[in-house]
């Protein structure tokens, strides 16, 4: 090991050790943008698109609100504002769920049944300790936080509709970016027992106006949709997006605000079917984000399981068939016979198997 | 049931192919033979079948993370002192910088995601201090397993009642995919310097 290669690696260290040590406790847990710190989206004539607690990226876009396309050239780090340059409008269609898996080169077989009508959702949170101002005291709770109770709403008004809902409260505790790590387990536990889609709430850090709406007589918080951009699953996530986001826009105009394609992938990797949600802001109440909940958890319903589905000629009662364990299985098995090919034949590969385990027995 | 696309399939095979097929230089430079090295791939795998044991409020076992930690202890039992202990010390110092990036940088996992960061660093540090394959294979999986102890140290500490299961996940788990990217990067890095020395017209030092 040379000297110049113990220099950086301690020099790495202690820079970060020192960066570190000038946060406190308190700053760690609500990093990364306290109450009042967030970024704002302008277009080309300084026309306000959005205000997230997001870290907004060059070349990260933003479907707005009423279906045009933005794309991020400027950002300016220390004021946290950010340009975008209009791309195109979009004319949003549904993609049924069928179609989606049929893009996705998957067979479709027979599976439900029609006393089962409908299948399975998941919900989980990647960041437990969001919480809501106004009614829960606090941006931040250290454990289960307000963002919580807005899972459980979700997860009783799918249940009601007949939906099974498998809602994981696991904490992927302490509120740091490494919660996206521990998140990864829970999204793999729950891909395990096959769902039909999977959703991470969240709750924004923005101003109260960003979020607010008021739907018929009622005050309550829209919705953002967040999809990362890198992963493999781009493609697909975005149509899946866009396709609840045109039935949200028929059934309940203004409650989806937007869809934001930021940097990162959000676990997205594992699954094209999984979405994050961004319910309200820390300034919002959580009445009002549960009541916004309500109303999305009947667009899941719709475009799962209602005319949506239907409407694709096959029906809900065809599903995709391949899970994760299929995978697993199928690379198991390609490694084998990729084996027995790179030794020369099952002769071989036997051969060497029992001379590597008689010199094990041996030792 | 939510499927995985094509491309995730196609990728994870050609990785897995890569390993085996391609790969040769790198078990070489592992010191491992090719039957270990395939056992240690299938171990993986097959742990991904197998169940978490809860062991106290605070831990819960997977049973598929046995795997990696035989491999780790493997490892370091069949190589020098001098080599176990720098395999030690670039984990330690992966730990350190895995923690303290989850502190520092954004909440977003935009700038070095959360779940490959761990094997970037290990393959960095690991190259740097002494070009080691096998060290960068250690530190993939100690780091992020150090990590999680840690994490869970400090939420004992603020009185948080949160488990933490040891390498849940199993092959898609920050676990398993950090000791590979730190080898592939270990790998790549030593490729250029050598085909750029030869370039050059330098000697070869690999």
């Amino acid at each position: 090991m040379s000297k110049k290669s113990i220099t950086i690696t301690l020099f790495l260290s202690f820079f970060l050790c020192g960066r570190f040590a000038s946060c406190t406790a308190e700053e760690t847990w609500s990093r990364p943008l306290p109450a009042g710190e967030f970024y704002t989206l302008y277009d080309e004539d300084q026309n306000l698109l959005l205000e997230t607690g997001h870290q907004i990226h060059l070349k990260d876009q933003y479907l707005s609100g009423d279906n045009r396309l933005f794309e991020v050239v400027h950002v300016d780090e220390e004021k946290k504002v950010a340009t975008a340059n209009f791309v195109e409008e979009i004319e949003l269609k549904i993609f049924s769920w069928t179609d989606i898996q049929e893009e996705l080169g998957l067979s479709v077989i027979e599976a439900a049944s029609k006393e089962q009508k409908r299948g399975k959702i998941a919900l989980y949170h990647t960041h437990n300790a969001e919480s809501y101002m106004p009614t829960d005291g606090s941006d931040s709770i250290n454990g289960k936080g307000g963002v919580h109770k807005v899972g459980t709403v979700f997860s009783e008004a799918l249940s009601n509709m007949g939906i099974e809902v498998l809602y994981s409260e696991r904490l992927h505790l302490p509120h740091d970016r490494g919660a996206y790590r521990r998140s990864r387990e829970t999204v793999l536990e729950l891909l395990s027992k096959n769902p039909d889609a999977i959703f991470d709430l969240h709750r924004d850090a923005a101003p109260k106006s960003a979020y607010a709406i008021q739907l018929g007589d009622e005050w309550m918080t829209s919705i953002q949709f967040v999809v990362g951009r890198q992963n493999q699953n781009l493609g697909i996530n975005r149509k899946y997006a866009q396709s609840l986001k045109k039935i949200a826009d028929d059934l309940y105009p203004g409650l989806i605000k937007g869809i934001f394609y930021g940097k990162g992938n959000y676990n997205q990797d594992l699954t094209p079917l999984s979405l994050l949600l961004e319910v309200g802001a820390h300034t919002n109440s959580r009445d009002a984000a549960e009541r916004g909940i309500s109303l999305f958890a009947e667009v899941v319903d719709y475009y799962f399981y209602g005319p949506s589905a239907e409407a694709s000629g096959v029906g809900q009662s065809k599903v995709a068939r391949r899970s994760i364990f299929g995978l697993v299985i199928f690379i198991t098995s390609g490694t084998i016979v990729f084996y027995i090919i790179n030794v020369g034949g099952f002769k071989s590969a036997w051969k060497r198997l029992s001379t590597s385990l008689s010199r094990l027995k041996v030792k | 049931m939510i499927p995985l696309t094509f491309s995730a399939t196609l990728l994870v095979i050609l990785t897995v192919l890569i390993f085996l097929g391609l790969g040769q230089k790198i078990i070489k430079g592992m010191r491992l033979t090719n039957n270990s090295a395939l056992i240690i791939i299938l171990t993986m795998i097959l742990g991904h079948f197998l169940p978490t044991i809860n062991l106290n409020t605070h831990f819960a076992l997977n049973l598929g993370a046995l795997g990696p930690i035989f491999v780790v202890v493997y490892l370091l039992t069949t190589t020098s002192k001098f080599e176990r202990i720098r395999a030690l010390l670039v984990s330690v110092l992966v730990f350190l910088l895995v923690f303290l990036t989850d502190k520092i940088l954004p909440l977003d996992p935009g700038l070095l995601d959360p779940v490959f960061s761990a094997g970037i660093f290990s393959g960095f540090l690991a190259y740097f201090w002494g070009r080691s394959r096998r060290s960068a294979f250690i530190a993939g999986i100690l780091g992020i397993l150090i990590t999680d102890l840690v994490n869970q140290l400090e939420l004992w500490l603020i009185g948080i009642p949160q488990q933490t299961i040891i390498g849940s996940g199993g092959l898609f788990s920050s676990m398993i995919i950090s000791p590979f990217i730190a080898v592939l990067i270990a790998e790549i890095m030593g490729e250029t310097r050598e085909r750029l020395h030869a370039v050059l017209g330098g000697e070869n030092h690999e």
